[in-house]
C-alpha cells in the first residue's frame, strides 16, 4: 500500500484527487459511501477541509472523526497521495 | 493462535472457545455481547453492523496480539458479526485463555473496551422510532491513542 506520509517534506499545492471513503452515519448523512475530491493540500488536514466544503451537512460528525491512509490511523499533517485508500472513521460504536 | 475474524453469519462462540484451550491453560474466559432489547426506556428489534473491514482486521489483530504480551496469555481469539443481529444474538465473541483466571478475566475486558474504542466497527439501531447510526459523543477519536 503507497503510504506517501514517509518522503517528501514539501506539501505539493497544485490540485490532486483523491478517493475518500464514508461509513455508518457520515455516509447516510451524504447519501454516498465514496467520493472525489479535489485538494489543494495534499495532506490528512486538507482532506478534511476539502470534504467539509463539498458535503457541509457532516461537518460536524467530521470533527469528531478520525482519518485513515493505507488502512492506518494517520495524523492531520500526514501527506496523502493519488493512489492512497483514505477513510473517514467516526466515532466507533461496535462491540 | 486462534482467529480473528469478522463474519457475516452467527458467531459459533462455544467453537472460539475450544479454539483457545490448551494444556498451558488453567482459565478459559469467554464473552459474547448480545443484542439487547431494551437500554433505558428504548427499545431494540435489531442492530446492523458496519466495519471498514482493511482497518478493522488490522486493529483486532493488534490487540490480540497486545492482550497476549500485556497478559501473558496462552491464547486469545475475536469474531465480531456484521450486517443484521436480531435481538438475543452474539454480535461479538472474545475467548481467552491464560494459567490463572486473574490475567484472563482481566484481558478479556480489556479487549472489550479497547475494541468498543478504537476498532472502525459501527451498529445501527433499528426501533420504534427508525434506524439510528450510533457516533457516542464521548467517544475518544480512534486516532488519537493509536500509537
Amino acid at each position: 500500500m503507497n503510504t506517501s506520509g514517509s518522503q517528501q517534506a514539501g506539501v505539493k499545492t497544485r490540485p490532486m484527487r483523491v478517493q475518500v471513503k464514508l461509513f455508518a452515519g457520515m455516509a447516510a448523512e451524504a447519501a454516498q459511501r465514496q467520493l472525489v475530491l479535489e485538494l489543494t493540500v495534499a495532506t490528512v488536514a486538507g482532506v478534511r477541509a476539502a470534504l467539509a466544503a463539498a458535503v457541509p451537512a457532516i461537518a460536524p460528525l467530521l470533527a469528531r472523526s478520525a482519518v485513515a491512509v493505507g488502512g492506518r490511523y494517520a495524523a492531520d499533517e500526514t501527506l496523502v497521495g493519488p493512489d492512497d485508500e483514505i477513510a473517514i472513521i467516526p466515532p466507533v460504536s461496535g462491540g | 493462535m486462534a482467529v480473528v475474524q469478522l463474519v457475516h453469519e452467527p458467531i459459533d462462540a462455544a467453537a472460539l472457545l475450544t479454539t483457545v484451550g490448551s494444556p498451558d491453560a488453567g482459565a478459559n474466559v469467554l464473552f459474547t455481547g448480545t443484542t439487547r432489547r431494551r437500554t433505558g426506556v428504548a427499545t431494540t428489534d435489531w442492530l446492523d453492523y458496519e466495519a471498514y473491514e482493511l482497518l478493522a482486521r488490522t486493529e483486532l489483530e493488534r490487540l490480540r496480539d497486545e492482550a497476549i504480551s500485556r497478559f501473558g496469555l496462552t491464547d486469545c481469539g475475536i469474531i465480531h458479526r456484521l450486517g443484521r443481529v436480531a435481538v438475543g444474538e452474539t454480535s461479538v465473541a472474545v475467548a481467552v485463555s491464560a494459567a490463572h483466571r486473574r490475567e484472563a478475566f482481566a484481558a478479556a475486558e480489556w479487549l472489550l473496551d479497547r475494541l468498543k474504542r478504537q476498532v472502525p466497527i459501527w451498529k445501527r439501531e433499528a426501533g420504534p422510532a427508525g434506524m439510528v447510526w450510533v457516533h457516542p459523543e464521548s467517544a475518544t477519536n480512534p486516532g488519537t491513542d493509536a500509537s
